[in-house]
């Protein structure tokens, strides 16, 4: 009866324990499949790792070759306005030594006319009689004073008022004539001379004139160019500026290359890729923008493309937001300098063109005041 | 594991699985398995006895 009382105590542990060590087997298959599951997601984890950086090398690589293309665009674009500032200012140097030069010869004329009204004066005085002095001032005073009334009336287009001056004149001259007597004939010629001279030097004067203001000109011309300069260090500015930014395109743009190579997720490829695109292009239409801007301005160049380009730009951003998400960035990428190539390639002539245009006007002004 | 009137008894509570590493949880087999076949022998040694 004892030894049944010790095995119902000894069956009763063994149940006990049997239900213990399946439960301690349980946890131990848990605990193995589990230590394999968390394995398998390391090493899930290290191939994205690794696959990721086996890419990233390549697309940064083309990346960066691409930023150097948009790079140099703007670069192209900057060395060909200066060398087109360049000729201009140089155009403008020769037109000003050539006005300079003209401007002493009209100076040096002058000043010869000046020393002939002075020796026609000087023997037109010496052919008046003495005694007769006062009588001829007098009419003298009076015929330059009718002249200045018949200029006046020329000027007024006022008939009446020029037909009697021309009476008057007549008159003076006749008394003039009168109390010149045998003189008078020598006298008149002179004095003929002395008129031609004297319109001349008017004329010259007025040449000289004109010619300073043209050199006037031409010096707020190069404080354009000045101005010019200004533009082009800006320009140069964002060009550095679209640099940094590239980096940081191609940042997004690897995700998206991880995204569907290692995850398989097209559609967040898809928005990564484009995210990319629109922020390239956007950099660009800001360059093209403040190139084409800076240029209207500095060189008034009147034409109607700027606004058309700014618009495809507009455009073509919009196509890659709704439209193109199918492309691939290397598609959307080439659309993107293609069209910033045509750009350029545009602009460039439009601007050689206007620059030409500008110099003929400036050499055909030049050869009309000659 | 506690001893009772020269029993063992391994209480669940007493252990925390899921804090256990692999090795311990092996160990802890072990022993309960010898444990078992002990208790089995002296269950049968005992019928022995009996018959």
């Amino acid at each position: 009866m004892e030894d049944q009382g010790v095995i119902a105590d000894y069956l009763d542990e063994l149940k006990t324990n049997t239900i213990i060590l399946a439960k301690i087997k349980n946890a131990k298959v848990k605990k193995v499949l589990d230590g394999r599951k968390n394995k398998a997601v390391a090493a899930k984890e290290q191939y994205i790792v690794t696959e990721a950086k086996k890419y990233s090398v390549d697309i940064l690589e083309e990346q960066n070759v691409k930023t150097e293309n948009v790079r140099n665009i703007s670069k192209n674009h900057i060395k060909e306005y200066k060398e087109i500032s360049e000729n201009v200012c140089k155009s403008y140097i020769a037109c000003h030594q050539d006005a300079s030069i003209e401007v002493v010869n009209l100076e040096a004329q002058r000043i010869e006319n000046m020393k002939e009204i002075k020796v026609y004066n000087d023997f037109k005085e010496g052919l008046v009689k003495k005694e007769k002095m006062p009588d001829f001032i007098k009419v003298s005073t009076n015929l330059k004073q009718a002249k200045t009334i018949k200029k006046i009336a020329e000027k007024n287009k006022d008939d009446n008022a020029l037909e009697k001056t021309n009476i008057e004149i007549s008159n003076l001259k006749n008394q003039q004539d009168n109390i010149l007597g045998e003189n008078a004939s020598a006298f008149n010629e002179v004095d003929a001379r002395l008129e031609c001279t004297l319109k001349e030097n008017e004329e010259l004067k007025e040449s000289i004139g004109k010619m300073s203001n043209k050199m006037e000109e031409m010096e707020n011309a190069n404080l354009d160019l000045d101005k010019e300069e200004q533009i082009h260090e800006e320009v140069s500015q964002s060009s550095n500026k679209i640099a940094k930014v590239g980096m940081g395109i191609a940042k997004i743009a690897l995700a998206g290359y991880i995204a569907k190579r290692v995850m398989g997720s097209k559609a967040l490829e898809a928005f990564l890729v484009n995210k990319a695109c629109k922020k390239l292009a956007f950099c660009s239409l800001k360059l093209e923008k403040q190139i084409i801007e800076g240029y209207i301005a500095s060189k008034n160049i009147n034409i109607s493309k700027p606004k058309q380009y700014i618009k495809s730009s507009l455009s073509f951003i919009e196509g890659v937001k709704n439209n193109d998400k199918t492309l691939g960035f290397n598609e959307n990428l080439s659309r993107g300098a293609k069209f910033g190539q045509l750009v350029a390639k545009d602009i460039k002539a439009k601007v050689k063109e206007k620059t030409k245009e500008n110099i003929l006007e400036k050499t055909l002004e030049k050869g009309e005041e000659r | 594991m506690e001893e009772k009137d020269g029993l063992i008894v391994y209480q669940e509570k007493m252990y925390n699985l899921d804090m256990m590493s692999e090795l311990e949880m092996d160990a802890l087999i072990d022993q309960i398995e010898k444990r078992q076949e002990e208790l089995e022998n002296k269950i049968l040694k005992l019928i022995d006895n009996e018959v």
